[in-house]
């Protein structure tokens, strides 16, 4: 009997810990986070209410561009060009809303499909993946009876690429312009990734010793865009960490992209 | 678990070998069986706080009341503000290191009270680009600005914002 | 297909006995085992942390802290068929997964129950099987597969 109780106990417990505090409606996991797929080819895309209360999720294809900053804008489909926009009648993907109770997960399936005149290279849309507001719902304050009180919602969206290659679109990555500075104690390395031929690129850049083999400074996930020819990263780098190693800097970007076939590109980096 | 399997497995051959000792020897079979998993990366976007203009009493002038990331409250002149602010905030959870960019997707908003009465919101973040920390998490913060009409009608006002965290 | 392999797999196991061959009892036949469901982990979204997956036999996943599990998981079952009232037991080797570029994770599976107890006739006894699989921090995506191996013998 006290046995079983304990039991209980435990399980109570256990069943509170997934709930964060802060974990409200609308939150929201997504994966993977990009897809690049092949002209007639099917992939998935897992949505998870990771909050604590009932969400819907509306689910359509955008399109984005990418800057020589490295930023990523919004673009109007009205206005985009027949190029930019092709990608937005290749994909086909459904359901478009779903809800989900929560800790639940649903699949979205995405499908692509390329006429056999299209001609080959890299077209691109973006999955958006957004919590639709439930407005009656949203945390209401008292109104003050002599002021004003105000509701703000956030409605918070996530997106990923989703890449459609036809044929087999060649590109290549390359390093220019690596320079290290110090400002204001901090230490960042600012570098441009050139980027050739009719693919996006994607990769880790990492800062290490020139002979070394363990990065000082780290980012992923970088893509430069089929639209730029060459992007600008900062990487911000850890004053100690720098100061522990010492003699000739190199910066590296390594493809991860399946297509690049782990290519690497290294440029040196001279010291502020 | 693996030592014990490791003890399983010493034992039965201890069985067998008796069992082949006593002539009568004990019959095995196996099967295969498949085991399959799919790892996907994953980005988890989470709200840890709304943004809080706190309560306002407006004036006969018109002014606005600025939220500042840091939660901090700038109340123009003429208006009475009370009560706690706080500036939006978002935690995003992702592999480590890896950098994604945000947007305020309508960073010019109308707030309304149901009626006729409606106020503008301009929202802002420092953060467009942030690489994730080593243990995958990262956070950005929305402020905001609201402007607050001549004798502006009391009232609940109500509007919604949006803000996408992009990967590339 | 897999009672094609499960039936090599007993040829396999018998042919190091040559000596004792000769000597077998021929009414105790060896079990046969067959592989029905695969097991599935399903899909998980990976954290920066690593962590376990455990699956027991009856099919319900569990992911530690970080990781999320987003469904799609289903236990293993397999048929054993042996003569009536026999007491077998049942082992599991663990499972090297591989996500075809190298990266590999190991899954250790667990069954229903360790000996059992033959019911007459074609796949009236069967048992099932879960598995705990560790992830690495900064474990690879991809779809990984693997075999284990399943052990049904006579005591």
């Amino acid at each position: 009997m006290k046995r079983t109780m304990m039991m209980a106990a435990i399980v109570a417990s256990h069943a509170l810990t997934p709930t964060m505090a802060q974990a409200a409606a609308g939150d929201l996991l997504v994966a993977p986070t990009r897809l690049i797929m092949g002209a007639n080819s099917g992939g998935e895309v897992v949505v998870n209410n990771t909050g604590d209360k009932a969400t819907t999720y509306r689910i359509s294809l955008v399109l984005r561009k990418m800057t020589e900053q490295g930023t990523i804008e919004s673009v109007d489909e009205a206005t985009a060009s027949q190029r930019d926009a092709a990608a937005l009648d290749l994909i086909t993907y459904a359901p478009r809303k779903i809800t989900l109770a929560p800790q639940q997960s649903q699949t979205v399936r995405i499908g692509v499909r390329v006429p056999p005149t299209m001609p080959g290279g890299e077209y691109r849309a973006h999955l958006l993946f957004r919590a639709v507001p439930d407005v009656a719902d949203a945390a209401a304050p008292q109104p003050a009876a002599d002021g004003m009180s105000i509701s703000l919602t956030p409605i918070f969206g996530v997106t990923i690429p989703v890449i459609v290659r036809v044929g087999e679109p060649k590109g290549s990555a390359s390093l220019n312009n690596a320079r290290l500075s110090v400002q204001e104690g901090q230490a960042q390395l600012d570098v441009d990734l050139m980027r050739a031929g009719d693919r996006s690129v994607y990769g880790t850049l990492e800062l290490m010793q020139a002979d070394g083999k363990t990065p000082i400074a780290t980012i992923k996930g970088i893509a430069a865009y089929p639209e730029v020819a060459q992007r600008h990263i900062m990487l911000p780098v850890d004053r100690a960490a720098l100061a522990r190693v010492s003699g000739p800097l190199k910066v590296r970007f390594v493809e991860t992209d399946p297509a690049a076939g782990g290519a690497v590109s290294e440029t040196a980096v001279a010291r502020p | 678990m693996t030592n014990k399997s490791v003890q399983a497995l010493g034992l039965t051959a201890m069985l067998f070998a008796g069992a082949a000792l006593s002539i009568e020897p004990a019959h095995a079979a196996s099967a295969t069986g498949d085991a399959t998993v799919k790892i996907l990366r994953a980005i988890t976007v989470t709200k840890s706080s709304d943004l809080d203009f706190g309560k306002i009493v407006p004036s006969a002038a018109a002014a606005t009341v600025a939220i500042a990331e840091d939660n901090s409250r700038v109340c123009g002149s003429g208006l009475s503000c009370f009560g706690t602010t706080t500036a939006g905030a978002f935690a995003v959870v992702g592999a480590a290191n890896e950098t994604v960019t945000v947007a305020i997707d309508n960073p010019s908003i109308t707030l309304t009270d149901g009626g006729s009465n409606s106020m503008a919101v301009l929202l802002a973040t420092t953060t467009s680009a942030m690489t994730l920390s080593g243990t995958g998490d990262g956070s950005f913060k929305v402020a905001g600005t609201l402007n607050v009409g001549a004798n502006q009608a009391a009232g609940t006002y109500s509007g919604q914002y949006a803000v996408s965290v992009s990967y590339q | 297909m897999r009672a094609i392999s499960a039936m090599a797999a007993i040829a396999l196991s018998l042919s190091p006995l040559p000596g004792h061959m000769a000597h077998a009892d021929t009414r105790k036949q060896a079990p046969i085992v067959e592989a029905a469901t695969d097991i599935s982990f399903g899909t998980i979204a990976a954290s920066a942390a690593g962590g376990t997956i455990e699956l027991t036999p009856s099919g319900a996943v569990r992911c530690s802290a970080g990781l999320q599990c987003l469904g799609g998981e289903r236990a293993g079952l397999f048929y054993v068929t042996g003569p009536k009232d026999y007491m077998v037991g049942i082992m599991l080797a663990p499972a090297q997964l591989t996500n075809g570029r190298g990266e590999s994770m190991t899954a250790l599976p667990k069954a229903s129950q360790s000996t059992m107890v033959l019911d007459p006739g074609k796949r009236k006894n069967k048992f099932s099987v879960g598995g705990k699989l560790t992830l690495s921090a900064a474990q690879p995506e991809g779809a990984y597969t693997g075999s284990y191996e399943v052990m049904v013998e006579y005591f």
